[in-house]
């Protein structure tokens, strides 16, 4: 149920996208490896140095489940970029409904990431909604992609989210 | 070490992919925030987790991703190709859950010269509750290792 039309404030950031932004390690085989103890996953492309080789990589590549991670901020310290780079840029002014919700994620993945690799991504705001009246509460869906590369400038794949920021009904 | 190595040919839409089970123990959780980097609170504190509303912290989306991710390959063996994977969030997946990924196959075809399977898939907690449904796309590479007259 729709409880009104989207303001003009809101639609001007449709169609959007933010500055790229490079995640702080390069590809490495000890995350690679963390990701896996925490799914026991035992693919040997992912962890096995000789399999890999021997395989069609030629050495072994990140799970590509793993993507976004490469790209996930540092804990410390803070990251040093201007504020508001990044998606950041895509803060949308939702004083009103400030708590968020994954509803949807389809990752798309084109290329091989390896060890040695620099992932950097950028979002672009594909939609939002009117505020509508959710199981939640009152909230916006908003749809972003996230679109990855690699330090040859290869889209290596894309992410598209999708988000429900929402209240608490009263 | 997987062994397995599926082939194209031996495909059947309808086909189960066998579910992988895993329970999310506190040292899962902690493994969790550290693989995937997502330390957002809702995922490891408990007070914030119910303040939110929640049962218990909710594991970060992407853990779901690796253990759907896990499913395929572990069904298709390692040369098998993720190139799509699509999560629909229908439920929170807590602290203290088991957790079971698997689906079946939902189409077979070939696509720009790859033999592609489209699968089902869902992760479903010990008491019946399904917390993701996802749909999925894997190459899986036709077997006697050349490759088929007229695949393209």
């Amino acid at each position: 149920m729709t409880t009104g039309e989207l303001s003009p404030e809101l639609r001007q950031y449709i169609g959007r996208v933010s500055d790229f932004v490079e995640g702080p390690d390069e590809v490495n085989a000890a995350m690679v490896r963390h990701w896996c103890e925490m799914a026991e996953d035992a693919n040997p492309v992912y962890t096995d140095e000789e399999y890999a080789a021997a395989s069609e990589y030629g050495g072994i590549i990140s799970p590509p489940t793993m993507l976004s991670t490469w790209v996930y901020p540092r804990w410390w310290p803070p990251a040093e970029m201007p504020p508001g780079a990044g998606p950041a840029q895509l803060d949308l002014p939702l004083g009103d409904a400030p708590i968020p919700a994954v509803i949807g994620w389809t990752d798309e993945y084109f290329l091989p990431v390896r060890p040695g690799d620099r992932i950097r991504y950028n979002t672009r705001l594909d939609d939002i909604s009117p505020l509508k009246r959710t199981r939640l509460g009152a909230g916006h869906f908003i749809t972003t992609t996230n679109s990855y590369y690699n330090q040859r400038d290869e889209l290596v794949g894309t992410t598209r989210y999708v988000l429900l920021r929402y209240r608490l009904d009263d | 070490m997987i062994s397995r190595e599926l082939h194209w040919e031996d495909v059947v839409e309808g086909d189960e992919i066998p579910a992988v089970s895993l329970e999310i123990t506190r040292n899962r959780i902690v493994m969790i925030v550290s693989a995937t980097r997502d330390i957002f609170p809702l995922h490891h504190d408990e007070d914030f987790a119910r303040a939110a509303g929640y049962r218990a912290p909710a594991v970060a989306t992407a853990f779901l991703q690796g253990m759907l991710g896990r499913c395929l390959t572990d069904w298709t063996g390692p040369a098998g190709k993720i190139r799509r994977l699509s999560l629909n969030l229908k439920a929170p997946t807590c602290a203290g859950d088991t957790v079971s990924a698997g689906g079946r196959v939902s189409r077979k075809y070939t696509e720009n010269g790859e033999h592609k399977v489209d699968c089902e898939l869902a992760v479903v907690t010990q008491d019946g509750t399904t917390t993701v449904a996802a749909e999925a796309t894997v190459v899986v590479p036709p077997g006697g290792g050349t490759r088929q007259a007229g695949s393209d």
